[in-house]
């Protein structure tokens, strides 16, 4: 009983000698309580029968029977396919796209043209998916930009939007050009961080460019390329669906079911069953919550520092 | 309802009750028409009647983008129509039972996305798109869009949409003629669209909009209250003061007791969001909805209301009771958690069958093949259940 009182006692006084941390960390606190921790209760539906009378507390238990339902239906198990297949072409075409934009650019010397290059990369970032697709609509629309070019040059139009085909591929190009400026300043807070004698070293041993940047700075910033790697894996599952959604159209609709999207149809675009939408979204948790741990084993089996011990 | 439900919980708004189109106990007709360019039409000799086969839109529209009589060029838009609205033209205007359920003439429950008719609305969609009598990006489109090309750009020769009484002066005269300056009376021409046999196709609308719903533990007097509202609004003088405003300020009886208009509507809308009175057919007191008024309301030209009158009163005649069914309350009522999984988006599901290239019969039967192990357990369901 002492002994527990004394770990209080500890506790409090660190607490305290750390408070200006601590006030810093609590809105972050507050957030994962309210908007993570507290819903959790929220996916004992998963189990239930939803009944909006009853309320989630009362609805009856139905045990597994909802999955009965997911199972049942092909085109879960397609949007789950879809799902993996998108993200991790993403892991493939998306993620190197700003380390190679970062390490690109720390090779400026013109300190002025490399903050315009920049600011021009980072600043799609800010633009809503709403809005780039309303862009590509006029740029790659049959009277769009592109398709004008391609039929002043004597081409014939290119049907860009309704294409199942091209769908996947401009989810890429228009991700890289939305968030690839975005993701790169990571990188070169990272790159920032290396130490410039290595750089003097290499110069004075008469290491080339390249050779500079493949031996010093791609390894100075191999912590932070394996970090950001597990968190790319351990989001395959929940990332892309505001861009699918809003570039997704009727004619892409099969191959932009991915598993968002999937939930978001049967949860808002036909009668609702909320039992029936969390079930997937808990199967959706348990699938990244076990890739996001093999990412991590993988990392440190290849002889890099993981997320988890 | 009050038979099945074992009592009166919600009071229904009613859509027509003055003006009933039908017979109070026969299916209730929709609103959707299909609006021309009458002009066009007969620029390229195409007849002007007040219905057409599915067929014939295609004809039409075919005809008007060999000729284009609007000196278009590539902007023309034969058809114009966003996906929801182009299911409900081809598919819909086809197969009473596209996106549904139904008791088939053997006494068994089917699937209507299944049926032979569906497969026949789905293959003169793919005609239409893969003829480019659709805008080649239709399915970009959002609700309206579509309506917009045709009444407010003048770039499409036809549009099938929404066509209520009260929404009729709002597409001829704010919209096409304000915006192209051309007398609507003589370039549109507004048509029922009929299946290829020859009958209209609908399921029943069901005489209600919206429903009003009081507490159980609203107090007594407020209760009362709300029924003398009701009440009056349910009369002839409350529904004239809903739907026109105040009398000897926005209307008056002339010396024959007829209603005169005092409103200005070519300003300032009388409802709406941007109306004099902008909560006016949405407040809660309205239990005769305004579809019922517009064919009185002097604010409305009186060729409109005897041109919708007409298009209704067709759709009812033109009809057998298999294409134009009574509601089926036992399916219509039916729910378990089987049923509830089987809610498709089918505008979306359909359209895609049509743009994603190939043999459509071939894709409709891949895609009938793919929901059949959602839709067989609901089917036996119904069949051992409803029979």
């Amino acid at each position: 009983m002492a002994r527990s009182l004394e770990r209080i006692k500890i506790f409090f006084k660190d607490l305290w000698k750390w408070r200006s941390n601590c006030i810093m960390i609590l809105p972050g606190v507050i957030w994962y309580i309210v908007f993570a921790y507290i819903p959790i209760y929220g996916l004992t539906l998963a189990f239930k029968s939803y009944r909006a009378n009853l309320g989630i507390f009362r609805s009856p238990w139905v045990g597994l029977e909802n999955y009965v339902y997911v199972f049942r239906d092909p085109a879960f198990l397609e949007s789950i396919w879809r799902t993996l297949f998108i993200n991790f072409g993403r892991i493939l075409f998306q993620f190197p796209y700003p380390i190679i934009l970062a390490l690109l650019l720390n090779e400026l010397r013109i300190n002025r043209f490399k903050k315009a290059i920049q600011t021009v990369l980072t600043f799609p970032h800010f633009l809503s998916w709403v809005i780039v697709a309303s862009i590509m609509i006029n740029v790659l629309g049959s009277r769009g930009l592109v398709n004008s070019i391609i039929k002043i040059l004597g081409g014939e139009s290119i049907n860009f939007l309704g294409s199942e085909k091209l769908f996947v591929p401009l989810l890429y190009i228009t991700e890289n050009w939305k968030s690839g400026g975005w993701t790169m300043i990571i990188y070169l807070a990272a790159i920032a961080g290396i130490d410039t004698e290595q750089y003097e070293s290499a110069e004075i041993d008469g290491a080339t460019r390249l050779q500079t940047m493949w031996h010093i700075t791609l390894p100075g910033i191999k912590n932070t390329i394996v970090v950001l790697f597990i968190l790319a894996v351990g989001n395959i599952m929940v990332q892309g669906f505001d861009q699918v959604f809003n570039l997704s159209n009727p004619a892409t609709a099969r191959v932009a079911e991915i598993l968002d999207m999937y939930i978001y149809r049967i949860t808002f675009k036909t009668a609702a069953d909320f039992s029936f939408s969390t079930a997937v979204s808990l199967f959706r948790s348990v699938i990244n919550f076990i890739l996001l741990l093999s990412a991590d084993r993988i990392t440190k089996w290849l002889g890099s520092e993981g997320l988890f011990s | 309802m009050e038979k099945r439900f074992d009592g009166t919980y919600f009071l229904p708004r009613a859509r027509f009750y003055k003006n009933l189109i039908n017979d109070p106990d026969e299916p209730v007709p929709n609103h959707f028409s299909l609006y021309m360019r009458k002009d066009w039409a007969e620029a390229v000799d195409f007849p002007i009647k007040s219905t057409y086969k599915i067929s014939e839109v295609i004809e039409f529209a075919k005809k008007v983008k060999e000729s284009d009589p609007g000196n278009l060029g590539d902007k023309l838009i034969p058809i114009a129509q966003a996906p929801s609205n182009a299911v409900r033209l081809f598919v819909g205007s086809n197969s009473t039972y596209y996106n549904g359920f139904y008791k088939d003439e053997d006494g068994t429950y089917k699937w209507g996305a299944a049926s032979e008719e569906t497969l026949e609305g789905l293959k003169m969609y793919a005609e239409a798109y893969q003829s480019g009598l659709l805008d080649p990006e239709f399915y970009t489109l959002q609700q309206n869009d579509d309506t917009r090309q045709f009444d407010t750009q003048g770039i499409a020769a036809c549009n099938f949409g929404e066509a209520p009484t009260a929404a009729l002066p709002r597409v001829f005269e704010t919209n096409f003629q304000g915006n192209l300056g051309l007398d609507p009376y003589e370039s549109i021409n507004v048509a029922t669209v009929l299946g290829e046999d020859g009958y209209y196709h609908q399921q029943d609308l069901i005489n209600y909009w919206g429903t009003i719903i009081f507490s159980p533990n609203i107090e007594e007097e407020k209760f009362e209250r709300w029924m003398d509202v009701l009440e009056f609004n349910a009369s002839e003088d409350g529904s004239i003061f809903a739907s026109l405003g105040l009398k000897d300020v926005d209307w008056k009886y002339d010396s024959e007791g007829n209603i005169v208009s005092l409103y200005d509507n070519s300003q300032q809308p009388l409802g709406g969001p941007d109306g004099k009175y902008p909560s006016m057919g949405y407040t809660l007191g309205v239990i005769i909805l305004h579809d019922d008024f517009a064919f009185d309301n002097p604010n409305n030209d009186q060729r409109l209301r005897d041109l919708s009158r007409q298009l209704y009163t067709e759709r009812c005649q033109i009809c057998t009771p298999e294409t134009f069914p009574k509601v089926d309350w036992d399916l219509f009522c039916f729910d378990s958690p089987n049923m509830r999984k089987v809610q498709f988006d089918y505008d979306t599901e359909l359209t895609n069958l049509v743009t994603m290239g190939g043999d459509i019969e071939q894709n409709w039967r891949d895609w009938i093949e793919s929901k059949m192990p959602m839709i067989q357990p609901v089917l036996d369901e119904l069949n051992a259940n409803l029979n």
